[in-house]
């Protein structure tokens, strides 16, 4: 008898990290409580962990946590934008990565217009620029081969 | 004394001037700005500080922390929703006074109102920590390791919602501090033979996708509310004499409940808010106004949650203990800047120590000006859709991110402890008490260990210590506590509470 799924999975993942910690623990010397092994504290720690996931699932068959909503736009369109910054500064440097991902994060907001978005993008470019490189010194390739 | 007048010759070095004001300014910008958290913008500035002097670090990062308990009140009052949680009951009066067209006198008095609390926190500070560092210097591993677990334990019981799901968090997060070398031994630990793991998770990347990424995901496309631009005059902020009249007693009882509440693990600024407003309504003489814009409705609260921000620093720095998640993010700052904080950081670093104190004056002051006769900016940033401010937030993460290490995989891993803690959000989970646990992990595992060695494996005798003893039994009543409370839940048809947002 599940009432909430959202509940059950969560309490279930908790209890097989839990579990998943304990066994790997137990590949590491235990010791005894008087010299502690590296394994001694992470195994004490899955098993609690694993034992509140299992009252947590407990409460799955009379809880219910109500509709979720997930908001898809911003979770596409940020994660789009981060991967993209990553693989961009790279090869081409901080500030086309930078101007990319402005321009993918915007976006994220439905009401979101191109232009300006894309004048945006410029201006926070330039900020990056400026704070990062200018003031705060870090050593970025602004754009590889050019600056 | 000697050494106040020392904290402020540090303090007034430019350098730590300057990133007092950087830490204050940004403090009151996040604060202003509803989606777009303390804990966020702390772990945004962490890997900014390790270009900085540890005290200058701290001096900042400290500066972003009471600097957002100004801001925050000031979209409470104008827009009805909270800059942060911790200013969610000023709303109750706050934006009634601004229908009522009294806005600029309710921005003057919460203005008032968290520098006196702050103020009263901050003398509290300065005498009680000598006291609490006699206490703490006779405390051996075995106290050590029950203090650490009664603060994690209080740190989730109490202030989240479902208190058994915050503790799973905590252990989640000890778990994950488990990960690397250990220290004991040389042996590495869950890293799967990968070189990157050996020192364990970043905690900078943590907290940015826990906090920074996973917040922006929640409120990105969501927050709409924004305000069509008004200007507050100066003459319009002046308070009448009836308005200080009232206001002065609600100001003191919110400093003394603030300062109580901030000091004590696991209760911050956000319930000493609270609970300043539930005192108000029974001693207040004006508490049938209240929630009808009543002076004393933003007062007491304002000035409470400024004091429980600034006494929120005397367990942290006398005994290491944070009582919040933001405070474990400063503590943490300080440990990767290889200090830790403990009764000896006062004699080891009386600089850093009293030029904190001293910083904390000469913020507190600068705060007063920003948000008095600068109010009108902070007014006018309302207007700016949240649609402008989040791809700035993303960016400032990816670049601080990159800068940490210039790798791909830093970069991958923020994004992904974001989308765990959306996940976890959306299930009911809280991220805080996960960094928190984090943290604290493998300080805990150090002291078990120690404890159980001086104590030739017998646990029984960490039980028969006074003061450890008792902790652990407190930590008991805690245990068993959650579990009645959700017990009780479980029965069919109890709502599953919202979880509280954390500090």
């Amino acid at each position: 008898m599940i009432k909430d799924y959202r509940l059950f999975w969560s309490a279930l993942g908790l209890v097989a990290l839990g579990g998943t910690f304990a066994l790997l623990s137990l590949g590491y010397p235990l010791g005894t409580l008087h010299r502690m092994g590296p394994g001694f504290f992470p195994l004490v720690l899955g098993f609690i962990l694993a034992g509140l996931g299992l009252v947590i699932l407990l409460g799955a068959g009379t809880q219910t946590l109500g509709a979720a909503k997930v908001a898809w736009r911003p979770l596409g369109f940020i994660s789009a934008a981060i991967l993209a910054f990553g693989l961009l500064i790279g090869p081409f440097g901080l500030l086309p990565a930078t101007f990319v991902a402005a321009l993918l994060s915007a976006f994220a907001d439905a009401s979101s217009r191109p232009l300006p978005v894309v004048v945006y993008s410029a201006v926070l470019t330039a900020g990056v620029w400026a704070v990062f490189v200018l003031v705060l010194g870090i050593p970025f390739t602004a754009i590889r081969g050019v600056l | 004394m000697d050494m106040l007048i020392q904290g402020f010759s540090v303090a007034f070095s430019p350098d730590n001037l300057f990133y007092c004001l950087v830490g204050v300014f940004l403090g009151t910008l996040v604060g202003v700005l509803p989606g777009v958290g303390t804990l966020a913008s702390i772990s945004l500035l962490l890997p900014m500080t390790f270009y900085l002097d540890p005290t200058t670090a701290l001096i900042m990062l400290a500066g972003v922390y009471y600097g957002s308990e100004y801001g925050g009140s000031t979209a409470s009052i104008l827009l009805n929703l909270p800059g942060s949680p911790s200013n969610a009951v000023t709303c109750l009066d706050g934006y009634p006074m601004a229908q009522q067209g009294r806005a600029g006198v309710a921005l003057f008095m919460t203005s008032i109102a968290s520098f006196v609390g702050g103020s009263i926190g901050i003398l509290l500070m300065m005498g009680f920590s000598p006291l609490l560092v006699k206490i703490a210097f006779s405390f051996g591993p075995a106290e050590y390791f029950a203090l650490m677990v009664l603060g994690l334990l209080a740190a989730t019981a109490i202030a989240q919602g479902s208190p058994l799901k915050g503790i799973a968090m905590v252990v989640v997060g000890m778990l994950i501090g488990c990960v690397g070398m250990d220290i004991s031994s040389g042996i590495p630990r869950f890293t799967f033979g990968n070189m990157a793991l050996f020192e364990g998770v970043n905690m900078v990347i943590l907290a940015m996708g826990l906090f920074g990424v996973s917040e922006i995901f929640a409120s990105a496309n969501q927050l709409t509310a924004r305000l069509t631009a008004k200007d507050i005059t100066l003459r319009s902020m002046l308070p009448t004499r009836e308005d200080w009249r009232r206001s002065a007693p609600s100001i003191f009882r919110g400093s003394g409940i603030g300062s109580i509440i901030g000091a004590l693990p696991g209760t911050g600024a956000t319930i000493a808010a609270y609970l300043s407003y539930t005192v108000e309504k029974q001693v207040s003489k004006n508490r049938r106004q209240l929630g009808t814009g009543a002076i004393e409705g933003i007062s007491a609260p304002e000035a409470a949650n400024n004091a429980a921000v600034q006494t929120a620093f005397i367990p942290t720095l006398t005994m290491g203990i944070p009582g919040s998640a933001s405070m474990a993010l400063i503590l943490g700052a300080l440990m990767m800047h290889g200090i830790y904080a403990g009764p000896s950081t006062m004699t080891d670093h009386p600089d850093m120590f009293w030029g904190l104190i001293a910083s904390f004056w000469i913020g507190n002051v600068l705060l007063l000006l920003l948000n008095i006769p600068l109010v009108g900016i902070w007014v006018r940033l309302l207007a700016l859709p949240y649609r402008y401010i989040f791809p700035a937030v993303i960016i400032f993460i990816c670049v601080g991110v990159y800068s940490l290490t210039y790798s791909f995989t830093d970069v991958v891993l923020v994004l992904g402890f974001g989308l765990l803690g959306y996940g976890l959000k959306l299930a009911g989970y809280e991220p805080a008490p996960l960094l928190i646990g984090f943290i604290l992990g493998p300080l805990i595992e150090e002291y078990l260990r120690r404890a159980m060695l001086l104590a030739r494996g017998d646990f029984l005798t960490i039980l028969q210590r006074p003061i450890s003893g008792s902790m652990l039994l407190v930590c008991a009543l805690l245990l068993g506590w959650a579990l009645y409370v959700t017990w009780r839940r479980y029965r069919p048809g109890a709502p599953e509470p919202l979880p509280t947002p954390a500090e």
